[in-house]
């Protein structure tokens, strides 16, 4: 019933459909750009490389046992997801095989590499905070992390949460701007048909349902329609892009389904709803004047 | 007091033209009235002013013991599924159905599908417009499309009728019966009518209440004859 009336809207008047249809179908396509922009950095952040661990040396009279002591307290720490002890004799080989070189360069004599304990944490954000709590147990000389390269990242993170969060904000006001004028004219051009329900004793409420469905229809056709078209780029990009670099952490078509389906049609609805409702609320108002 | 009163009631529009001067009217339960006067003389405001359309100038309109001027808006829609009314500008829904135009009523009021049909039905029978039931309001001429107003204004069987000019589009016959319709209405339904017309010649043979409009005023009234 309801879906027959709004269809018949649509075939009254398209472009008015169309023009609603299509603010929210690109407010939508801007909204999935960031949604899929912050599960790549998320990706990043969780992607537990060399650049985001932390790295502690211990002074050179801790032997072996109180390393293991001081370790298991450290996995207390809720930011910790991993921590081991580098033994000096470990610490010697990965250097000899990360520059190439052979045994007796370095004898094990001479191991000039202290005890240490390489710490992960869940997230990169995460790393700073856990690295300060480490020096601050006083069982270390020396507390080192990927500095520049987790400072950078979380500042790239924060600037992109906070510039998208004022940018989304724009996009809706304009999608919730134009969605209500489209109801607004829808309504004024069928002044006609509101005056005769209205004689015929029909509620407010009544003469606004039609509307609020004609608002919310168009937001979510509009919102599944922008899921389909991100669909569709995402999955042609991201092939590509892991085709051409393997070794980066992409996010994978998959992973972006279930967020911007529930994200497009949610927010499409509701907006569509809303600027109806705005809508409705003002011409109703201004008929009884 | 009365079922429907009129107490000096006024009404200038906002162009200041003075539509209604002093208007006293009484009408009973169940009365049938004609409405006569010249074009102009204020029988559609009359009409506007009952289903607060228009609101008056001064003075009160009651209908059964409610004052219509002063009904807050969220009690009018009950007000107006109680009376149905034939606009002199019809305004039907032009984009629909006869059917759909004929239950428009009892949709508002959220009735079901089976009984719209079922009344419907019935309606559309007594117009003889069983044939067009899904043809386009537009395709209709406008003798049907009259008589399609006044079954949308009779189908949810009001108390109170007001029909406005509704025998403007019909030739002689058609419109001799559809006077007799509403007289029936009256008579076997309980309604109280309201027929205004200029065409005094159309009601001539028929009894009833008479109210004499002119330029606002009543100028005469035959309830005592
Ligand atoms: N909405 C309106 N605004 C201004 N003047 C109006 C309006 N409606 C009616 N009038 C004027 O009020 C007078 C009475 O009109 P109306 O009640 O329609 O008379 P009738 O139905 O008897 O022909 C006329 O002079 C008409 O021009
Ligand atoms: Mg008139």
């Amino acid at each position: 019933m309801f879906v027959c009336e709004a269809f018949r809207r649509f075939r009254r008047n398209p472009q008015l459909f169309l023009m609603g249809f299509l603010s929210i179908f690109f407010t939508q396509l801007i909204v999935n750009v960031f949604i899929v922009g912050y599960l790549e950095l998320d990706k990043l952040g969780t992607f537990s490389g060399e650049a985001f661990s932390v790295r502690a040396y211990f002074p050179d009279n801790v032997n072996m046992a109180q390393a293991e002591e001081v370790v298991e307290r450290l996995r207390e720490y809720p930011e910790i997801a991993e921590v081991i002890v580098v033994s000096r004799e470990q610490a010697r080989l990965r250097f000899l095989e990360y520059f190439d070189l052979r045994d007796e360069d370095i004898p094990p004599e001479e191991n000039p590499f202290p005890l240490s304990v390489e710490a992960a944490s869940h997230r990169v954000e995460d790393v700073p905070r856990l690295a300060e709590r480490m020096q601050e147990t006083g069982s270390f000389d020396e507390v080192l992390y990927g500095g520049r390269n987790v400072e950078l990242f979380l500042r790239f993170y924060q600037m992109l949460l906070s510039t998208g969060s004022v940018i989304l904000l724009g996009v809706f006001i304009f999608s919730l701007v134009v969605i209500t004028n489209v109801i607004r004219i829808s309504m004024q051009s069928r002044e006609h048909e509101i005056q005769v329900c209205s004689m015929m004793g029909a509620t407010e409420r009544f003469i606004r349902r039609p509307f609020l469905f004609e608002g919310f229809l168009q937001g979510i056709l509009a919102g599944l329609g922008a899921f389909c078209v991100t669909y569709v780029i995402a999955d042609f990009t991201l092939e590509f892009l892991i085709s051409a670099f393997p070794f980066f952490p992409w996010v994978e078509t998959g992973e972006i389904l279930v967020p911007t389906l529930v994200v497009n049609t949610a927010m499409g609805g509701f907006v569509g709803f809303l600027g109806s409702l705005i809508a409705s609320n003002a011409v109703l108002r201004r008929r009884k004047q | 007091m009365e079922f429907l009163e009129f107490r000096r009631v006024y009404k200038i529009y906002n162009n200041g033209i003075r539509a209604l001067t002093n208007i006293n009217l009484e009408v009973r339960d169940g009365e049938f009235v004609f409405l006569l006067g010249p074009t102009g003389a204020g029988k559609s405001t009359i009409m506007k002013l009952l289903i607060r359309e228009e609101i008056p100038t001064s003075g009160d309109v009651w209908l059964e013991g409610f004052r219509v001027n002063r009904l807050e808006d969220e009690h009018l829609p009950y007000l107006r599924r109680n009376i149905g009314i034939v606009f002199q500008d019809l305004r039907l829904l032009p984009m629909r159905t006869v059917f759909e135009n004929l239950v428009f009523p009892l949709e508002v009021m959220g009735l079901r599908r089976t009984l719209m049909n079922r009344l419907a039905r019935d309606v559309l029978e007594v117009l003889s417009l069983e044939e067009k039931r899904n043809h386009l309001v537009e395709w209709l001429s406008g003798g049907e499309k009259q008589k399609l107003c006044v079954g949308r204004a009779v189908i949810h069987q009001p108390k109170l009728v007001l029909a406005d000019e509704p025998t403007g589009n019909l030739d002689g016959r058609s419109a001799y019966e559809m006077v007799s319709g509403l007289f029936q209405l009256c008579r076997e339904g309980g309604s109280t009518v309201i027929m205004a017309t200029h065409n005094e010649r159309i009601v001539k043979t028929f009894p009833g209440r008479r109210v004499y409009l002119d330029k606002g005023e009543i100028v005469r009234d035959n309830i005592e004859e």
